[in-house]
């Protein structure tokens, strides 16, 4: 009798000890993770779930991949507002000072320093450019690359022009002038405007400014004090030099009216125009594009050029700003979380995010990558064309379109520095910056002020708005 | 309470309880949303937990924002404008109309007018580029007289009269539509009696279509009143570098630096501060109107 009740004591103390185990340990496949997503993730509907799954099959997670299909940013704002919660949420740097500032994102500075995912894959150099006061908020959706000259070459062989010889404002002033004759006299498009940059934002003129060795954005000096390099005196001749462009004919007056999309159609679709300035990703979409409609290399031939050459010899190009992953303050599972922002920065993640489904995008035959046809649709982007991961190897994604490896070989040249813009400390309202500098850039270089009216305006009114000192 | 109130309810009930829903859904979507943005209004920014209390700072922000108050301008100049053009040549549009005898003709010149309301504001904005543009409809017609192109979308001097027009097009068959209706409840009778009396088709126009219309006009007046400091999409779809000071309105400013910046606080007394505005607007409209005074 008591050898009984001691073996149903043993048994009932054995299943309250596995009781409490279990409780400690949560079944980490049975945890909802929600993200909240933009670019990153499927096409559309059906290929976001298999994203998901994908995604899960990696971590082992209960994952919602919510992807916004557009209006991301007007989304993210209410859905946060709204008190909605999300586990990791996509943002741009900006947005990523902006919340963090506001403390309402989670401070990764230790996951990040700990995390031997990152230590093996990311660069230190890329997470010093994302860090706010020595601390870091977000983790890398892609690794960013940077916007360059691209020159249509079909158009500028026609006309006999050596690209490699363009280093100086006024030599591209030049190869634009003999282009815009060339196609106005010899091939009838009249007028033609050979040159598209996209005003609103002003974020294709760095390889201008390069010239001045001059950075857009707002820089904190030693002193503390706020500066805008882009309004001071040494600016002035790319300013002018723009003007010139303008008056001449040389700059296509949609720069101003027009979308990217209409700048990217006259590239490659129409050769409207024969030089802008676009993503390193970009060369190859071009003659992608031009390959698909069968103009690729006669007619469309893209090829990126580093820009100008500053006064100590280097091109100084700009930095996309960060596409990055945060976890909210009030996320419920940060450490879930967190296992995925590791699991996008591995090669395993990078090729999930660029090539996208095995199976569905592609099929892996004899270790080498076969695209299906949705994947050709996709051009290898599910969120990160160029991945994070140190260990990716660009090869494992088959043959790149064409041009776009020797773009994003530009940036990795000793003479060439990208850089991202300034964001004073984490400071700066870009959205105030971009308008006001546009405005003034846009009178100067319509002919309407002098160089020096427009930057002395453009520096009183970024004063007035306390965006510089 | 009032026995005669309660019995009035209680006889009355279904109808109560049918205002129910129709109450509960604007407690719920408008106000509700309504005094959760006044209350963020007097927190600081931010997104995500509690948000302290921070008193008049934003409406302080804001409103030594210099592009805050050139928004409030460039509101008032296209908002008036507007106002008095969509109403006037609405009117105008309707009293022509009215005079076409073919009733087909008159349909189709009707349906014609009203269509562009139909669109949105994304298309009619690239519907005016095409037009507009240096390249459009426009310039080419202007080029056949040898005239230089004008580059109209980036042109300051044309920025605030292609916004207004943009507005006036959309939206004029729209309100002549209102007064067309208006116009067909009049009393054929009156017509058959002056025609007697030897009036002319102009005395009848201005003694009797012109003040039959007045309650119609009070309506669409202080309906247009409501939308003097809230133009938005239309400015969406048209703003650039070159025109972005003379046609930032408040709603842009408070889309742009609140909303897109994450600012809470700032937008919601953005917002807060044009509602205000509305209602004063509409107010001082009513009084002017005698809006409110029976018939």
């Amino acid at each position: 009798m008591n050898k009984k009740r001691m073996i149903v004591g043993l048994l009932i103390l054995l299943m309250i000890s596995l009781g409490v185990f279990a409780q400690g340990q949560v079944d980490k496949s049975t945890v909802e993770v929600k993200v909240l997503a933009g670019v990153t993730g499927g096409k559309d509907e059906a290929e976001n779930k298999l994203f998901e799954e994908e995604m899960e099959k990696a971590t082992g997670l209960n994952i919602t991949w919510e992807k916004v299909p557009s209006g991301y940013d007007q989304v993210l704002m209410q859905k946060l507002g709204a008190g909605e919660q999300y586990d990791l949420i996509y943002l741009n740097q900006f947005q990523m000072y902006t919340l963090a500032k506001q403390g309402a994102l989670t401070d990764l500075t230790d996951r990040i320093q700990n995390s031997k995912v990152y230590a093996e894959n990311v660069d230190k150099a890329e997470l010093e450019k994302i860090g706010l006061n020595g601390k870091y908020y977000a983790g890398f959706n892609k690794l960013e690359v940077f916007p360059l000259v691209n020159v249509n070459k079909a158009i500028t062989d026609k006309v006999g022009i050596n690209l490699d010889s363009l280093d100086t404002l006024d030599e591209y002033y030049q190869m634009l002038k003999e282009v815009k004759t060339y196609m106005e006299t010899k091939e009838g498009k009249k007028p033609y405007y050979p040159f598209f940059t996209y005003m609103p934002d002003i974020w294709d003129l760095q390889p201008w400014f390069s010239s001045v060795g001059l950075r857009r954005g707002v820089f904190v000096d030693a002193s503390g004090k706020k500066y805008a390099p882009y309004v001071s005196t040494k600016a002035k001749p790319v300013w002018e030099w723009l003007a010139k462009l303008y008056k001449e004919g040389l700059m296509d007056p949609a720069s101003f009216t027009g979308k990217t999309g209409d700048m990217r159609s006259k590239m490659w679709q129409s050769q409207d125009i024969v030089m802008d300035v676009d993503w390193a990703a970009w060369t190859g979409l071009y003659n992608n594009n031009a390959r698909t409609a069968g103009t690729y290399p006669a007619k469309v031939n893209v090829v990126g050029l580093p820009g100008t050459k500053g006064p100590d010899g280097t091109y100084m190009l700009e930095q996309g700003g960060a596409s990055l992953w945060a976890i909210p303050s009030n996320a419920k599972n940060p450490d879930e979380a967190f296992e995925i922002l590791e699991y996008m920065a591995t090669k395993e993640g990078g090729l999930l995010l660029s090539a996208g489904i095995e199976g569905h995008d592609y099929t892996m035959k004899n270790g080498k990558i076969e695209y299906t046809e949705v994947g050709k649709s996709h051009a290898k982007d599910h969120g990160a064309p160029f991945p994070i991961s140190t260990q990716f190897d660009l090869s494992l994604l088959g043959e790149m379109n064409p041009g776009v490896l020797e773009s994003v070989a530009i940036g990795q040249r000793s003479d060439v520095e990208v850089a991202p813009m300034g964001y004073a400390n984490g400071e700066l309202d870009t959205r105030k910056y971009y308008d006001i500098m546009s405005k003034w850039m846009t009178d100067c270089i319509m002919g309407k002020i002098s160089a020096d009216a427009a930057i002395n305006g453009a520096e009183k009114e970024l004063r007035a708005n306390k965006l510089i000192d | 309470m009032d026995k005669q109130l309660v019995r009035q309810i209680k006889k009355h009930r279904i109808f109560y309880l049918l205002f129910i829903p129709i109450a509960l859904y604007f407690i719920i979507f408008t106000y509700y949303p309504f005094f959760r943005g006044l209350i963020m209004s007097f927190q600081e920014n931010r997104l995500i937990g509690t948000r302290p209390f921070a008193g008049l700072e934003n409406y302080k922000l804001v409103l030594s924002d210099p592009s805050f108050l050139s928004s409030i301008l460039n509101s008032l100049i296209i908002g008036f404008s507007d106002m008095v053009l969509y109403f006037s040549l609405a009117l105008l549009f309707a009293l022509v109309l009215n005079e076409i005898t073919q009733k087909k003709i008159k349909q189709g010149i009707q349906t014609i007018a009203y269509i562009p309301y139909l669109l949105s504001w994304a298309v009619i904005g690239g519907v005016w580029a095409l037009i507009f543009d240096l390249d459009g409809l426009v310039n080419r017609f202007l080029a056949l007289f040898g005239t230089e192109p004008i580059f109209f979308l980036a042109t300051p001097a044309y920025a605030r009269p292609l916004i207004i027009a943009m507005g006036v097009w959309r939206s004029m068959g729209y309100f002549a539509l209102l007064f067309t209706v208006a116009i067909m409840n009049i009393d054929r009778q009156l017509f058959e009696a002056s025609r007697i009396d030897g009036a002319s088709r102009m005395m009848q126009i201005r003694k009797i279509i012109v003040p039959s219309l007045l309650p119609t006009m009070k309506t669409i007046i202080v309906l247009l009143s409501i939308g003097v400091l809230t133009h938005f999409d239309e400015i969406y779809v048209m703003v650039n570098p070159a025109n972005r000071s003379l046609i930032n309105t408040l709603l842009l400013y408070v889309y742009e630096n609140g909303i897109l910046n994450f600012r809470t606080g700032s937008a919601s007394a953005g917002a807060t501060l044009v509602m205000i505005g509305t209602v004063l607007f509409t107010a001082l409209i009513r009084r002017l109107t005698e809006y409110d005074k029976e018939e």
